[in-house]
């Protein structure tokens, strides 16, 4: 069932369309208490000029008539309707999981980063509605009619069902991780208000994160759930994680260094030129998977000893975007050559459905702990 | 904001670009009690929660009447931020000062700061004088979550540490450790 048929000509009607979304979601507003929902912009911390590309040092754009040319207000456009898919998305994936959290605290995190997530999709829809006219609104309607649970939101992962509370952390933990990085990158955009978007967009961020960082070594410290359990979760999430940085080689995120609307992860100190713009993608890619293998380490070290220390499976694996699909690699990074198919190695390294039953014993126990090591 | 605090504006960037190690060190002073805490405080709140949160954070007990800590917990819990007016109606209770009352409120709701001397120094080093008082005054304690929100707004997205606490807390704890530094 659509939300709506009719198209926003207001922020307002927008707003109508979103409470529609909410009850079709059953997300209940009184959960939200005092919380508001509102477009933040931090104008304060945006660098007045543009930063890299063929503008650099040219005033950034605060309207969309100072934008150079259709194609960069089309790539903006996308680059816009895209993150607000993903917003939305994860809620309808982790809705709901309230009614299951194993601590108040735990459950009043995850209302908070729902919260924020609707925040951060109506943060994007006034970009859309305020700055790029009908197209804009089309955009902003579809953001309400696509639906994770339907499998038709824009990006794999956020197409991914969320089944319980590991999967909750393992997503907090990984694929927030990669938004932060999409964030940052739209930070140091040409297009200021997109920019000053996502300073408030990060800070909260920066909550749902430590609360999957902080989860997964509350679940390893407990030690309930078995590791090559929560080993499989990792080995399904995180290569829908590396997919979301797009295909190695790519003339998108080449045009969009070019036009100078989405950077480098480490743009602000990172003083040298790009040498290859197509290859862009890999390289903010690899600056996460470096970051989540920090990340592991430091939850390896609640795993108790003589036990297999958990790991981030190599890039190549169970991708699906790039020049990997299809191909047959282990999850440490080596080509299959083992006996039997790669399907039934894959079945091996990938949640089963025995997981999931070890899961729902695990999850009538004490299976993770108050407090991280 | 109107009437809002003045910032000395080179000393707030100056702290701002210290909160992580800030907060980390504020936080390692009570982290065990804190995460403790934060995990099992949970509805229905029971009169121990009280005792909980003052061997967590080493305050003194104060010395509840018969009901009185019944009702107590029941009006705090029933504040939503930022409202604090109903503060003013709690009973009189020994030891049950601003800074205890304040300790109890983070725990229920976590957006409400925990208010200690050292961060009111903390904000009187950034230029906003911020008295540190035992009485149970509303129009302190109001001025006091003013000066916390306008930080948690201006703070830049690269000085928020990644941990599962809320702004306040990790604003307020680095503010804590500021204000303790000579």
């Amino acid at each position: 069932m659509a939300v709506t048929a009719s198209l926003p000509s207001t922020f307002d009607d927008w707003i109508g369309q979103f409470g529609d979304w909410q009850r079709k979601v059953g997300f209940d507003t009184a959960w939200l208490g005092d919380y508001k929902f509102e477009a933040k912009y931090d104008f304060e911390n945006v660098k007045p000029t543009i930063e890299f590309g063929d503008y650099a040092g040219k005033p950034k754009w605060e309207r969309p008539l100072q934008i150079p040319h259709q194609n960069i207000r089309d790539a903006l456009l996308h680059l816009i309707t895209v993150q607000g898919d993903t917003e939305f998305a994860s809620v309808e994936q982790q809705r709901h999981l309230l009614t299951s959290a194993p601590t108040e605290y735990d459950r009043k995190s995850a209302l908070r980063i729902m919260a924020e997530e609707q925040r951060h999709g109506w943060q994007m829809c006034h970009l859309l509605m305020t700055y790029f006219g009908k197209e804009g609104a089309i955009e902003a309607k579809k953001l309400l009619e696509r639906n994770a649970n339907d499998g038709n939101r824009l990006l794999g992962s956020f197409n991914e069902p969320t089944k319980n509370w590991l999967d909750f952390f393992v997503f907090t933990q990984f694929v927030d991780r990669d938004g932060k990085y999409q964030l940052k990158m739209l930070s140091h955009s040409a297009f200021k208000p997109l920019a000053a978007s996502m300073g408030p967009m990060l800070k909260e961020e920066s909550f749902h994160l430590g609360t999957g960082s902080n989860g997964l070594r509350r679940i390893v410290k407990q030690d309930t759930i078995p590791l090559p359990v929560l080993q499989r979760a990792f080995n399904r999430w995180i290569p829908t994680a590396f997919d979301l940085f797009g295909k190695d080689g790519s003339t998108s995120s080449e045009w969009a260094y070019v036009w100078g609307i989405k950077g480098r992860y480490d743009e602000d100190t990172n003083t040298s030129p790009v040498t290859d713009k197509r290859m862009l993608n890999a390289y903010n890619r690899d600056l996460y998977r470096q970051e989540i293998v920090r990340e592991v380490e430091i939850i390896n070290k609640s795993v108790a000893p003589g036990k297999p220390k958990l790991i981030v499976p190599d890039g190549k694996f169970h991708r699906a975007i790039g020049e990997h699909v299809g191909q047959e690699w282990t999850v440490d990074g080596q080509p299959w050559k083992g006996k039997g198919s790669y399907a039934d190695y894959l079945g091996s390294v990938l949640p089963t459905k025995e997981d999931d039953a070890v899961l729902a014993e695990c999850f009538k126990q004490e299976w993770i702990a108050a407090k991280a090591a | 904001m109107d009437d809002a605090p003045g910032f000395d504006e080179a000393a707030l960037h100056a702290f701002f670009e210290r909160v992580p190690v800030l907060f980390r060190k504020a936080q390692a002073t009570v982290h065990e009690p804190y995460q403790f805490l934060l995990y099992h405080v949970e509805h229905p709140l029971a009169e121990s929660t009280t005792d909980a949160i003052e061997s967590g954070f080493g305050l003194a007990h104060p010395m509840w009447n018969p009901g009185s800590r019944r009702s107590a917990i029941e009006l705090l819990d029933h504040l939503r931020y930022p409202d604090i007016g109903a503060i003013a109606d709690l009973r009189s209770i020994a030891g049950m000062n601003l800074s205890v009352l304040s300790h109890y409120l983070h725990f229920f709701h976590h957006a409400y700061p925990i208010y200690d001397k050292a961060s009111c120094k903390g904000l009187e080093k950034l230029g906003v004088p911020m008295p540190y008082t035992l009485v149970r005054d509303r129009d302190i304690y109001g001025l006091y979550i003013r000066a916390i929100e306008e930080l948690k707004e201006r703070i830049p997205f690269w000085c928020v540490p990644e941990t599962n606490v809320y702004l306040t807390r990790i604003v307020q704890g680095a503010l804590a450790a500021y204000g303790a530094e000579a």
